[in-house]
């Protein structure tokens, strides 16, 4: 049954997942192109570490956006159908959940092993001061955490919310969007700083995106 | 509503605003304006200088935090005094007698802290009574906490202040040794545009005891800066006043890329101190560390000795195990911090990925 649970979720989100995975692949060495223009001449380890400093922030969102594709894209066609598919399996409503849960869980790893395959083509491109060192599948592991949070945070929503899931997302943003600046014209900020720390510190849903994403690192 | 209705009430609603552009009324408006600016610049003055009377006060054996009745908090007044309490206490039961001594003249005020982009007052201003500059912010209601750290900061001044031989290091963390503040200086060391630095962080113990004692202007640019690394020196150096074109010429060559021209003119720049006294003050907090009770005692008997020496006495050990002890601390402290993030992190990411499938799993959907 997963087997036949993972073929659909391949089937119907492959492009994306696709291009999903040459964006990771390809983003450590056009980012270095873009700042640094060549791979093969030497940098200071200052040079080293700026140029790969924007990296982090866009492999987290990429993350995120990787997770949330691969959502919306089974319960997109799901829906189109009516859910005729998994009304059809002889298996109740939640294991058929659990089963396509796993499926896009399990193909999260395909981007994440082109991020790390990319950060070893970037390593062997350019020459790393010897007080530095590179750390590709620390960063690979993180990018396929964080693309699983994502995954799981917009799985839980769009799963207990269905077609109101979008109004689900933009309520919360507008709950955050008042009680931020409610907080801060009452002098508050402190409440928004321990918001940010309960989501973005361990052991918070999302720590995963608020530690380090260093491909390289003292 | 029709359009033309809602342009008609907004064209009533804005008539009194068209009505205020009269240009007497104008005039007598901005006249207004002037006259309350002036008053409230006179306000201002006058507050400046206005003789505060700090009539309340509390005291925890001689540190004292004196403060206007009425404007702090009885709530905030007895956090500043369980922080000088936990203060002489740390400092008693770490380094004895000696140590407490170190708190002599601690003094300071606290006012509340007002900003003009600030509508509610949360925020509390310690001022130092023997340094004007010294101020700390903390948030209203006080952590004794932070009160402690800014005891043991003072302290770690007044011993600088008291030991000539330390004066080039940073102090305030001291006597409050902090792994974020040692593996923030392996970083800097890994970074760094000196060659020094980055042999130090290699394992050359050497070249740390080069990073570690004071900075020397006057030394040959070689002993912090390998040849490869002038012309990021010769780049950041400030330019010398008009008229030496011959200079402007060579340092164009060196910032270019010539490394020959950047040795010749390397002697022509000020050089620039590679590292802060925050980064040596970490060597004497490892000491202090190292010292345990005695080292307090040990820092007064050291005053005539050179700063490593100093150090090495304080810890009570040789220069070089010093220097190598530190050395193997503040990696130590990166590689714990590493440790202390991929695990964990591992473990809650699954975990509320978990949770959230069994939150998914919860509704019954069609």
């Amino acid at each position: 049954m997963f087997g036949q649970i993972l073929y659909t979720q391949l089937k119907w989100s492959r492009s994306a997942l696709a291009f999903m995975s040459i964006v990771a692949f390809a983003l450590p060495a056009g980012l270095w192109r873009a700042l640094h223009g060549s791979y093969y001449r030497s940098f200071s380890a200052l040079e080293v570490l700026s140029g790969f400093s924007a990296l982090g922030f866009m492999l987290a969102m990429l993350a995120f956006l990787t997770g949330f594709v691969l959502v919306a894209q089974a319960w997109q066609v799901d829906a189109t159908a009516r859910h005729v598919y998994p009304l059809s399996l002889p298996i109740p409503w939640s294991r058929y959940v659990a089963l396509r849960f796993g499926a896009g869980a399990v193909l999260l790893v395909v981007p994440a092993i082109a991020l790390w395959l990319g950060c070893l083509l970037v390593l062997a491109l350019i020459q790393l001061p010897e007080t530095l060192n590179a750390y590709p599948t620390t960063l690979a592991l993180r990018f396929l955490l964080g693309s699983l949070v994502g995954y799981a945070v917009v799985f839980a929503v769009q799963y207990l919310s269905a077609k109101k899931a979008a109004h689900v997302f933009a309520a919360a943003l507008l709950a955050f969007a008042v009680f931020a600046v409610t907080a801060e014209v009452t002098g508050n900020q402190a409440m928004v700083n321990r918001f940010f720390a309960i989501l973005f510190e361990w052991p918070g849903p999302l720590a995963v995106f608020g530690s380090e994403w260093m491909l390289i690192d003292v | 509503m029709s359009d033309a209705r809602g342009w008609l009430l907004a064209l009533l609603l804005l008539a009194p605003a068209a009505a205020a552009q009269d240009l007497a009324e104008w005039q007598q408006r901005y006249s207004e304006a002037q006259r309350r600016t002036a008053l409230a610049n006179e306000a201002f003055k006058n507050l400046g200088n206005e003789k505060r009377t700090y009539d309340g006060a509390v005291r925890d054996g001689e540190l004292v935090v004196s403060f206007v009745t009425g404007e702090i908090s009885a709530r905030d007044t007895a956090a500043i005094a369980r922080g000088l309490a936990r203060a002489n206490a740390t400092l008693r039961a770490r380094y004895g007698e000696a140590g407490l001594a170190l708190t002599a003249g601690g003094v300071w005020t606290v006012d509340q802290y007002a900003r003009f982009d600030r509508t509610v007052l949360d925020r509390v201003q310690f001022q130092r009574a023997d340094d004007w500059q010294n101020r700390q912010v903390m948030r209203s209601p006080i952590d004794p906490a932070e009160v402690e750290g800014m005891v043991l900061a003072r302290v770690g001044d007044r011993l600088v202040a008291t030991t000539p031989s330390l004066t080039h290091y940073g102090a305030w963390a001291a006597f409050q040794p902090d792994d974020r503040l040692y593996a923030e200086v392996a970083r800097r060391l890994a970074t760094s545009w000196a060659g020094v630095g980055r042999r130090c962080a290699s394992g050359a113990i050497g070249a740390c005891a080069t990073v570690l004692t004071p900075f020397d202007a006057a030394a040959e640019p070689t002993r912090y800066f390998d040849a490869s690394d002038f012309r990021f020196v010769v780049a950041s150096a400030r330019l010398p006043a008009l008229g030496d074109s011959s200079y402007f010429a060579a340092r164009r060559q060196c910032v270019d890329g010539k490394d020959s021209v950047c040795a010749v003119i390397i002697g022509q720049v000020p050089l620039p101190d590679p590292f802060n006294s925050s980064v040596r003050g970490t060597l004497l907090t490892h000491a202090i560390e190292l010292g345990g009770n005695d080292a307090v005692r040990r820092a007064a008997e050291s005053r005539a000795l050179p700063p490593l020496e100093a150090l090495a006495q304080i810890a009570g050990v040789s220069s070089d195990s010093l220097l190598a002890s530190w050395h193997a601390r503040v990696y130590d402290a990166l590689a714990e911090e590493r440790a202390t993030t991929d695990f964990p992190l591992l473990f809650s990411s699954v975990a509320w990925g978990g949770l959230f499938l069994l939150v998914a799993t919860r509704r019954r959907f069609l």
